[in-house]
């Protein structure tokens, strides 16, 4: 398997001089093509900041970071959109769906924007909303939907477009734990079927059991990291919650 | 204090998100302050000596049509301030502030804003209504004023101001005391609708545009026409109501049809950020349609009703041009004696040297055999004078090649073109006077208004030795004293001049010498009509411009606080776009698109309204006896849009800037 993401001594750090914090502080890692890696850690520890840097949103101070063979660093302010366009998808707590657009045009959106011939278009929009589910949703507005139909739209958008890497934050922060297991299984469903990378961050350890991989932050640093193998997902949340109580200072729920 | 301090400190924070609204007080507050200035001046108001009591009340009628515009204008922009930052307050009252508390801080910051936009829009007012002065002196053809700055002035635009404030400050106030804090909390929640039956909204905005084109045709060709009785007026006024309704409706079905069928179009709408930008713009523009058909009616009125003012002062000056084409033009009855001659050329030496003076006769044949029955035919002018009457009035002469030239004035040269049949008739009559002086006729003159003056509409200009030639007892003068002055430089008393001639007439020395008027002589000072004009004109003048600006403003304020309300809380959506790898240079074009497009739509029909308008303008030009070009007719509607589009563009412009700078800073916001 190949690369699809590289971290390479991350540094991002807000503010200067005495009152500078090191949200990111030499942080190294990588994802492999086709990999569900799932990162926990506290508040502060740099989950949130780490997605911001990876995609775009906040520059780098120190570091590398490579999507796709694609140093991010080295990208032009004019080359960013496409950037994000092309190579990433993503998957917000609050879905980030936008209201005045229908479900079938939320989800074309990213082929609008680079183009993509209508006939084609409203194929593949057809093909990833039967995938997830939502395909009878798609003359709606959002407003019309449940949380973790709206989830699936924003995952059906993030896929749409065939991204190298799919950055999901707190993806079911704003769902029921039922709905939170339907979209963790159209994540494994998009990871396993679609070929997609995804890189989630999440502080609850039942949706992080999905994950193929969880790396733990703390203070801006990889704290642990551990492999979900041939293991059972149960008991791959068991050793998670090992390690957050580790992590979280010895009680369950720290983060 | 410490509310005054937060207060003050968010105004200055917020100072880009405040410029819009700050741009529009300063405006409405100086648009007052001109329109009291012009109430309290003496200057101006010397323009409408005899019309004061009207034009005052003309004024104080605008004022109130300003203040309720005003006072709406203001409403909505605080409204516009209110809905920026009720999350902020809801976010206070969350934090324990108590709800007096939270409404002492925006009635406070409201106070800020506006003294500043009461300083600025007076200071800007005071240069507004100098230019105002000036440009109703220059319209009016007057020597530049500079308008006298009054305490009344001051006084009545503070005070209105300061009402509007209160009621627009106390109706804030109502609603952040009783507004439930979830409402506060969260910003608007759109729900995004699809339009329903737009197949039948697309019918309504066919029918309508018929109706708008059939009423105007008919008010254009019933314009067009000669007026007269009732049926006149209503079809004119009738046929104007219902393009106004057509004009709404118009609006209403088309945007509710437009952007369906649009969307429905994958092709075109399924490309870069175009759905999104259709779809943000179905959002306003559906639930603002019938905004927009008012606004579109209130620009139509604006550009017809200046359109018509432009071209029925336009024909008059004009006209009056045209009925004055030297100086000093004078018809004087017969003067045997020379007395009268004599007195005349003494008494226009009092009032200048004189550049150049022609007497001349009109001489009017009369044959014995017809007895007393005149032709208009008849009346014979020799060729020395016509040629020294062109050179003066600065016309081009028509060559009369040793023959006689039929010579007509600008509006008798029009009517004989339009029938031919009379053309042909007169031509034939004077084809006919023409061989009984053994002369050739070489045709007809290039068009004179040298000769309107005088009431001649045609002549015959022939060589002077065919006048000496006519046989004695069928050649009388016409008029006999004529002359044309023109003053060196052209600068002496027009109106006292006026009025001099007004007494002597009226004086019994003169009473030997009666003409066909009635008086003793006839004297027409050319710049003695502007006075009367500027009387007349001024309440009207006063009325186009105020109206204009105040529906202008009213339209342009609306639009650019709707948009920049509508901005602040999309920001989210332009966020959302972004991320999901529009660039900012295409999120921000959709903003452009969606701002210019908002703007401009209502603005569409209002220009277009142009072209029947300047028909119907023509007609009036016609009517009132064509003595402005088509050219100088459509050049009034090109100019008057002009600079209704260049207020439009910079307030556009202005909006478009403030909502960038709002979207662009959101762009690299986490969180929003």
């Amino acid at each position: 398997m190949s690369e699809i993401l590289k971290v390479t001594d991350a540094v991002k750090v807000f503010g200067s001089g005495s009152v500078a914090t090191r949200a990111l502080d030499g942080l190294s890692f990588s994802v492999e093509k086709g990999e569900f890696v799932a990162v926990m850690g506290p508040s502060g520890s740099g989950k949130s900041t780490l997605l911001n840097v990876i995609s775009t949103i906040e520059p780098l101070t120190g570091g590398k970071i490579i999507v796709d063979g694609v140093p991010v660093s080295a990208i032009g302010e004019r080359e960013l959109a496409d950037f994000r366009r092309d190579k990433l998808g993503f998957v917000f707590q609050d879905y980030n769906l936008l209201d005045t657009l229908t479900v079938e045009e939320n989800i074309a959106l990213p082929l609008n924007l680079k183009k993509v011939s209508a006939s084609e278009t409203k194929e593949r929009v057809l093909r990833v909303s039967e995938a997830l589910g939502v395909a009878d949703q798609l003359a709606k507005f959002p407003s019309a939907l449940s949380g973790g139909q709206r989830q699936r739209v924003a995952c059906a958008r993030a896929v749409i477009a065939s991204p190298a890497l799919i950055l999901a934050d707190e993806p079911t922060g704003a769902l029921d734990s039922r709905s939170s297991k339907a979209l963790m299984e159209q994540f494994c469903l998009m990871n396993r079927e679609l070929g997609a990378s995804i890189l989630m961050v999440t502080h609850d350890a039942a949706v992080a059991s999905y994950a193929q991989r969880v790396i733990f932050l703390r203070d801006g640093k990889i704290y642990d990291e551990i492999f979900r193998g041939d293991k059972e997902q149960k008991q791959f949340r068991h050793d998670i919650l090992a390690v957050t109580e580790t992590l979280g200072g010895g009680e369950e729920g720290a983060f | 204090m410490l509310l005054f301090k937060i207060a003050f400190r968010n105004v200055r924070r917020q100072i880009g998100g405040y410029l819009i609204y700050f741009f529009t007080v300063a405006l409405t507050v100086s648009l007052l302050f001109s329109l009291a200035g012009l109430m309290f001046s003496k200057v101006v108001f010397a323009f409408s000596a005899s019309f004061k009591l009207e034009t005052a009340l003309v004024c104080a009628f605008l004022a109130l049509v300003l203040a309720v515009v005003s006072a709406w204008v203001l409403g909505y922009g605080c409204a516009f301030l209110l809905r920026r930052r009720k999350k902020e307050f809801g976010m206070y009252l969350t934090l324990g502030m108590k709800r007096s508390n939270i409404v002492a801080i925006f009635v406070c910051e409201m106070l800020f804003t506006f003294l500043f936009s009461l300083a600025a829009g007076l200071g800007l007012g005071m240069l507004v209504y100098q230019a105002i002065a000036a440009g109703v002196s220059a319209f009016l053809e007057a020597d530049i004023v500079w308008a006298d700055y009054t305490a009344g002035a001051f006084l009545l635009t503070i005070v209105l101001v300061g009402a509007i404030f209160l009621i627009t400050a106390a109706v804030s106030a109502g609603y952040l005391r009783f507004e439930k804090i979830a409402n506060l909390l969260k910003g608007k929640n759109t729900k995004g609708k699809t339009v329903k039956r737009p197949h039948g909204w697309l019918v309504v905005s066919i029918i309508s545009f018929v109706v708008l084109v059939v009423s105007v045709l008919v008010v254009a060709v019933t314009a067009a026409g000669r007026p007269g009785g009732s049926d006149y007026v209503f079809t004119i006024v009738g046929g104007g109501a219902l393009t106004l309704i057509a004009i709404i409706f118009t609006y209403v079905g088309a945007l509710k049809s437009m952007i369906p069928y649009l969307l429905q179009n994958k092709a075109f709408a399924g490309r870069g950020t175009r759905t999104f930008t259709l779809r943000q713009l179905s959002d306003r523009i559906g639930a603002d349609s019938v905004l927009f058909g008012v606004i579109a009616v209130l620009l139509s009125v604006v550009v017809a009703g200046g359109n018509i003012f432009l071209t029925i002062f336009g024909t008059q000056v004009a006209q009056s041009k045209i009925d004055n084409p030297y100086t000093v033009s004078v018809k004087a009855a017969y003067d045997a004696t020379g007395q009268l001659t004599a007195d005349l050329s003494a008494w226009m030496e009092e009032f200048g040297e004189a550049e150049a003076v022609r007497q001349y006769t009109v001489f009017e044949v009369r044959d014995p055999a017809l007895d007393q029955y005149l032709l208009g035919s008849s009346w014979l002018l020799r060729e020395s004078d016509y040629y020294a009457l062109c050179e003066m009035a600065g016309e081009q002469a028509g060559d009369l090649e040793g023959g006689a030239l039929l010579v007509c004035n600008g509006a008798s040269l029009k009517e004989l073109e339009e029938t031919v049949q009379d053309a042909e008739e007169l031509i034939g009559n004077f084809k006919w006077e023409t061989e009984r002086f053994s002369v050739t006729f070489e045709g007809v003159s290039p068009t004179h208004k040298c000769l309107a003056v005088f009431g001649f509409s045609y002549l015959l200009a022939v060589p002077d030795a065919v006048v000496d030639a006519v046989e004695e007892g069928r050649l009388y003068a016409a008029a006999q004293t004529l002359c044309a002055v023109n003053y060196a430089g052209g600068a002496f008393d027009e109106e006292a001049m006026d009025e001099f001639f007004r007494q002597k007439n009226e004086e019994d020395a003169y009473l030997n010498f009666p003409n066909a008027y009635g008086s003793f002589f006839n004297v027409s000072v050319a710049g003695s009509f502007l006075p009367t004009l500027r009387e007349l004109a001024t309440p009207w003048l006063l009325i186009v411009l105020f109206v204009t600006l105040a529906f202008a403003l009213l339209s342009m304020a609306i639009l650019a606080l709707k948009s920049l309300a509508a901005v602040s809380e999309d920001r989210r959506r332009y966020k959302q776009l972004y991320l999901v790898g529009a660039s900012a240079k295409k999120t921000i074009a959709s903003l452009i698109t969606q701002i210019a497009l908002y703007f401009f739509l209502p603005f569409i029909l209002p220009i277009l309204m142009n072209v029947p308008v300047a028909f119907i303008c023509m007609g009036l030009n016609d009517m009132m006896g064509g003595s402005l070009t088509n050219l100088q007719v459509v050049g009034y509607a090109v100019m008057f849009t002009a600079i209704l589009l260049l207020f439009y563009v910079v307030y556009c412009a202005v909006t478009c800037i403030v909502a960038r700078a709002d979207v662009k800073r959101g762009l690299h916001t986490p969180g929003i």
